[in-house]
Parts: structure tokens; sequence; C-alpha cells
């Protein structure tokens, strides 16, 4: 019997990798929402999964599924109903709500909001109105925890304070979501996520570890563009918990587990998507800095006697920072329950070498699109 | 263009008292004072491939494109009333040029520097612009300052413009005659006034910004990474320039102190990739205390025929004390901004140019080529060790043969 699936974010990171994933049950039809942005959304849809499939490993062969099986329905979740109507697709077995803003700022909270919080209360609007033959899958973050540390359970939680926008509208949808129990709502909360765990690619949206590793780039282009040579001679102390761990899991673990716990008799709500054995924050970023062929960095406590370089870095760093003060232990009882597991996952295996793939990986990325250049050089190149 | 005059150029990190020269140069019989020419016509620095294409002929519409275009930083800046100290243009509501349209950038500074009837100037320089042919773009800046020359009945032509030592390796590249005279100041004092100075802020802030995005917000409407930026940068952008943001910015000494010296190893090596009869080095703070000789060294450098005792006693009459100093900082920035000027002051020592703060500069040339002789060998075996000193001064008394210049 062929199974459907309406998903939103279809065309994002982990949304991608969760269609290809589905596309491996040889029955599935896939229903994504896309948006029309100077192509078609069909056009769009299939350009972004086949370009997924290219950095997952995926030989053309992936290709006629995607053809044949994954379909776009044009539409936008800032919109009522998502821009759609449920006439315009089959009624779905699950439906995933994954689009969101990943931004984090204060000066972007509005366009957060609306596009995280407003997002899924269209989202589920659609869903109920053509209804949901199983369950409304929810992709948040184990972020939601916000500065909760120790041991953070799955359970959808209540009082806890979020460090920016991006966590408090996640807290927000998830609240909705909960709200939602006549769609059968499920939540699944992935950690930090990164690319392939074979192939380590990324097909779109460096965000995350990405994001971090690009901003120390920068900052060794910077302090370079300053003073040639500077960025290798000034060793910089930053402020991190040296106990803290870094929870990085790969898309496709992500993905594999999402789809499994769907198919799953679990009755459990929320499911962690995260590392249970994940690397020390501070063995990362020896190897981020070691990469970018920067000093190791000094962690310290506090600012006390910082230089001013110190403190703007410990400025630009905004987001990431919180990756690496206290530690967080992402509870993971529903989801392997769920996952049934008793084979160990290698994805999770993430020594200072693998560590080193995945941020090589990046930079040769960054490396191919004059990124790693300084502008003036790039602007004549 | 005449091909007899060798371009001069007086080069310095910024906010090294070259402005003052200028000023001074202006009131010789002899010698044009181009001002701030190349700090305009490159919008602080962020068009400098666009105003000199490498190895690409330009036309004349190229050309006036360059010297009359109203430039996007420039343009913004002036539209939220933060335009450089340098500025001469008159911003009245009857001026041909106001904040609301922009002014073109030759007429920031280099021709209201010349002749108060700027407007007029403007106009006979875009007539004759108008009959270049394409040439490379230096040789065609060129022939702009030698018309100007004419025009203003002058002998020979200086350029000027703040921090424009970065450029020493595309000028002596373009211009195999052009010859330097490098003003050099104590890098914490520079790092100071930097810190204070419209220009800089904004040149500094628009480095950061280019960082951060990879591409320059000013010279395209792309904004991907936009989320990257800072609150206090994002502020900067064109769309979102406040004039708050701007005075806010946290740019200090110490972060210009590291620039100075960025500027300064890169300055001297260029420099020193020359020889010696193209490069005059002077200290600033030696024209504050003995202003006449170093002036008459100065003269005698762009062209000795010019030497004029008059203009020399006139010019040094001019000369007022600086308005700030590293030493009434606090014990603890001092100590933070004379860190971050460390690698200028060593370079300065390796290539022979370190002044004793406290020195006060001799009267006779013949003392202070041997008091100078002693303190660059003490300075230099002091930072690099007692052979590599030697061979670096052998080398350097095979490459200056006869045309050595002192540094003063």
């Amino acid at each position: 019997m062929t199974s459907k699936h309406f998903v939103t974010g279809g065309t994002g990171f982990v949304g991608s990798n969760l269609i290809l994933e589905l596309l491996g049950e040889p029955r599935t039809e896939i229903y994504a929402l896309t948006r029309a942005a100077g192509q078609s959304a069909e056009t769009r849809l299939k350009s972004a999964l086949r370009h997924a499939a290219r950095a997952a490993g995926h030989d053309e062969a992936l290709d006629d599924a995607i053809a044949e099986r994954c379909h776009a329905v044009e539409g936008d979740i800032h919109r009522e109903n998502c821009g759609t109507s449920a006439g315009s697709f089959p009624r779905p077995d699950q439906f995933w709500h994954i689009a969101a803003s990943l931004r984090y700022e204060d000066r972007y909270a509005a366009e957060i909001f609306k596009t995280n919080v407003e997002g899924t209360r269209n989202a589920l609007a659609l869903a109920r109105s053509g209804g949901v033959g199983r369950h409304f899958n929810y992709v948040s973050t184990a972020y939601v925890s916000g500065s909760r540390m120790g041991v953070i359970h799955e359970e959808v939680g209540s009082g806890q304070s979020a460090n920016n926008p991006y966590e408090a509208s996640k807290m927000q949808a998830e609240a909705l979501v909960h709200q939602s129990q006549d769609l059968g709502p499920r939540i699944f909360r992935p950690s930090i996520v990164i690319g392939h765990s074979i192939t380590r690619g990324v097909s779109s949206g460096f965000s995350g570890l990405y994001g971090f590793i690009k901003r120390v780039l920068r900052l060794r282009q910077l302090l370079d563009r300053i003073q040639d040579g500077l960025a290798s001679r000034a060793g910089l102390r930053v402020i991190a918990d040296p106990a803290a761990l870094l929870n990085l899991i790969p898309v496709d673990v992500v993905a594999r587990q999402m789809v499994r716990i769907s198919r799953s008799p679990s009755r459990a709500q929320v499911f962690h998507i995260t590392n249970p054995t994940p690397p020390l924050a501070a063995e990362v970023s020896r190897v981020i800095f070691r990469e970018l062929e920067l000093p190791q960095p000094v962690m310290v406590e506090d600012s006390s006697g910082m230089n001013w370089i110190e403190q703007k870095v410990e400025e630009g760093l905004g987001f990431y920072k919180s990756y690496f003060r206290g530690t967080r232990l992402f509870e993971r009882e529903n989801s392997d329950w769920a996952l049934g597991v008793s084979v160990p996952e290698p994805g999770y295996r993430l020594d200072s070498a693998t560590v080193s793939e995945y941020v090589r990986w990046y930079t040769d990325v960054l490396r191919g699109t004059t990124d790693l250049l300084p502008v003036a050089e790039a602007a004549a190149a | 263009m005449t091909s007899k005059i060798q371009p001069v150029f007086i080069v310095g990190t910024g906010r090294c008292g070259s402005t003052m020269l200028s000023n001074m140069i202006r009131d010789h019989s002899g010698i044009l004072s181009v001002s701030e020419f190349l700090v305009s016509v490159t919008d602080f620095a962020g068009r400098i491939a666009k105003t000199f294409p490498e190895g690409r002929p330009v036309d004349a519409h190229h050309v006036w494109d360059v010297l009359a275009g109203f430039h996007p930083r420039q343009t913004v800046m002036l539209r939220h009333g933060v335009e450089m100290d340098e500025m001469l243009y008159p911003l009245a509501s009857t001026s041909r040029f106001t904040r609301q349209t922009g002014v073109p950038a030759i007429l920031y500074v280099t021709l209201p520097h010349l002749t108060p009837d700027h407007d007029t100037l403007f106009d006979e320089l875009h007539d004759y612009v108008m009959t270049f042919q394409p040439d490379l773009a230096f040789r065609q800046y060129v022939r702009v300052f030698e018309w100007l020359m004419a025009r203003f009945g002058k002998q020979t032509w200086v350029e000027r413009s703040g921090g424009s030592l970065r450029a020493v390796p595309r000028l002596a590249k373009s211009l195999p005659g052009a010859r330097f005279i490098h003003i050099v100041r104590d890098g914490r004092d520079c790092a100071i006034s930097m810190s204070k100075h419209t220009g800089f802020r904004m040149m500094m802030a628009c480095t950061i910004m280019n960082q951060v995005l990879g591409y320059d917000p000013y010279e395209t409407e792309e904004r991907t990474g936009v989320e990257d930026l800072p609150d206090q940068f994002y502020h900067l952008l064109p769309e979102h320039f406040s004039s708050q943001a701007f005075a806010n910015l946290d740019a200090p000494a110490d972060l210009f102190g590291h620039y100075w010296s960025g500027e300064m190893m890169r300055g001297l090596k260029a420099l020193d990739e020359l020889s010696r009869d193209r490069v005059l080095t002077i200290h600033f703070e030696d024209i504050l205390a003995q202003p006449e000789p170093c002036l008459r060294r100065m003269v005698e450098f762009i062209d000795p025929s010019l030497a004029d005792g008059g203009w020399v006693r006139r010019a040094a009459g001019t000369i007022r004390p600086a308005r700030s100093s590293w030493r009434a900082l606090p014990a603890a920035r001092q100590s933070a901004l004379t860190d971050a000027c460390a690698p200028g002051f060593q370079a300065l020592s390796r290539y022979g140019f370190q002044r004793d703060p406290d020195a006060v500069p001799p009267s006779t040339p013949w003392f202070a080529g041997l008091r100078q002789k002693v303190r660059q060998a003490t300075t230099l075996t002091k930072f690099v060790g007692v052979r590599p000193a030697l061979a670096l001064a052998k080398s350097r008394l095979r490459r200056a043969g006869t045309a050595a210049v002192s540094p003063v």
C-alpha cells in the first residue's frame, strides 16, 4: 500500500534529507509545499532534492524516484492555509512540518516569529482542513531547552527562558503543536545538525556548526586584513566551559531516526534526535582553529583582562556562545524505545579526525567560492 | 602630458601629519599641492580596483566617472552629516552640490584646496578630461595633475592623501619614475587620531563589514549572510545607515594600533624595494621640533631648483603642536596601545627608521647622520640580532650606491 507524506521545508537541509530517506521505501509518494521563487515550485523542489542526493552520495539512480514520486505543491507557510488548499494534494498519512527560520538575532524577531510561530499555525490549519492519517510531525530543536542545563527531558517544557528569539519561537511553536492533539502530534528535536555521516556533505543551509566555522574564518581574514599575520600571532582567549559538550549529529542520522520513529508504534510525543556521545566543545573548537590555521584558543571563565579583539570575538560569536557554556544532557528514552536501538549508530562517533573531515569539507567549499579570499582579492578574481 | 616631471607622492599611514604638509606646499610658488586625490576618488579605498584597473586602458568617460562620481560611501555619509573634517567643499543650500545631491569626489578636497572658484575649475577640468584618448588609468590621472599644474602656473606637483602608504606598490609599478616622501609619526598618536577620525572609522567599518559578508555592501545590492553582521554594523549598511550608529561605532585606538602596525610593515617593505633616491623618510615629530631643516630637505627632494628659504620660514611658522598624545592615556591603555603598535615599531627598526621618542633632532647634518647610523645599528641589532643586522646593513649599502638619502 502506498504511503503518502506531506512535507514543508523540503528544499532545506533537514527537509531534503528527510525526503531522500522517505524515498528509500519504494511505495512512498511525497507532496512538498514549495514556494515558486524565481523558478517554478516543481523545478525548485526537484533541483534541491537532486543536489541533496549528490551531497549524500547517491548516484543518478535516485533521480528517477525524485522525478516520479516527489510532487511540488505550490504554497507558502506565511500565508493562510499555507497558500494552498487541502484539495490540491491527497490526504497524507504523515504531515511533516520542517520549514523554519534559522535566524536568531533580535533585529529579525518579527520575521522569526512570523515564520516559526505563525507558519506552524498555518501548517496545523492546513493539516486539520485536509486531515492526517496518522501523525503531524513537527521538527523543532533540542535547544528549546533555552538556558536550562543538566538533564533535558523529552517533554514539552514550560518556564525555561530562551536565549534568543529563535529559541523562543520554537518553544511557542511546540506549544501550538502540543495543543493539537486531534492531529496525533509528534515533536522531533534534533541538536546541531551537521553534514552526511559518510560524505560529510551539506546541500544547503550552512547554519549551526558551519555558521560558527564561517565566523571564525571571517575573524581570521579580518585580523589579517588589519595587519598581515596578526591572526596567526594573536592567541585568543575565549570564554568556554572545558566540560561543555557540543551535541553534533549528522543529517542522515537525523532523517533516518525521524522516519523510523514515525513508523513506530510509540505513543510518546517528544523525541530527542541527539547524539548520546557528543564531543567536547573545546575539542571541536581546537579542531576548527587548527584547520583554519589559527593559534589554539585559550579557554577562560570570564572576560576579565580580555583585550579589544577578544571582546569583539566574544560579541561576534553571538548565538554560538551558548554552545560552549554549560552542559546539557539530552535524554533519549522515547527515541531509543521507538527505534528499538541495540546496534550502535556509527554516525554518533565524532572524534577529532572525523570532526576535521567535516570542517575541511566546508572550508573546501568556501575555497571553491573564493570566500576564503580577502574581499579585495575575491573581487578581482 | 609632459614626461619630464617625476611624480612625487607624500605617503603615510594616515593621521601622521601629512595634511599639514599639503597646506604648506599649497603656498609654495612652484609646487602644485594635490590634496586627498587618492582617498577621494577611491571612496576611502573602497574603489581601488575600479579607479586603477590594472593593464586596461580607460577612456575619458571612465576617468570623469572616477573624478566626478558621487561615490557611495561618501554620499551616504554626507547625507547623514558625517563628512570628514578635511572636506573643503561648502555645503551651503545655495551651493551647486549639496548633502542631498552628493558632491563629486574631486570637489571634496582636491579642487577647493586649490581655489575658491572650484566650480569653474571643475567645469574646465571636465572639458579637458573629455579630450582624453584611452590610456592606462595612472597616466590619465597624471594628465589631470599636470593640467592643474599648468593652470596654476606651477613647475611640478605633489600628491598627498591620508593613508596612501598602502598604495606605494601600485604607484611605484604604474609610475616607474614616482618618488615618495614617507611621513612617519608615532603609531600610538596615529592610532588615537584615527580612532576619532570620520574617514578612518568609516574605512574600518567597511573593512569589517566586507570581511563578515564576503562582499562590499556599498557596491552591490546582494545581502546574503547579512544576519551575520553584528547590530552596530547592520546600522552602517547604506540602507540602514544611522549617524548615531556611526558615532557609537566601537573602534578604539588599540584596533587602529594593529592597523598602523600592518600598514607600516607592508609600506616599509614596499619602500625598501625601491632605490634609495626614490624615497625620503621624515618623522612628523622632527618636523614639529626642527621644521626648517625638515622642510628644506623635503623641497630639495621634490626639486632642488625650487628651494625657497622664504617659503621654508613661512611654512615653519604655521606649525602648531599636536593636539593629542598617547602619553596622556592611563597606564593600562598606554600599554595596550604600545603592544598593538609593537610590530610597526619593530618594522621601523628593521628598516632603520626607528626614532627615539625622546630625541631632539641635532642641528648639523654631519652629526645627524652619525647619530642616526649609530641608533639604527643599535636598534636593528636589538631586534634581529648581530649577524642579520650586519648582513642587512651590507645589503643596504650595496643597493644605496651613491644616491642614499639619509632619513631624518
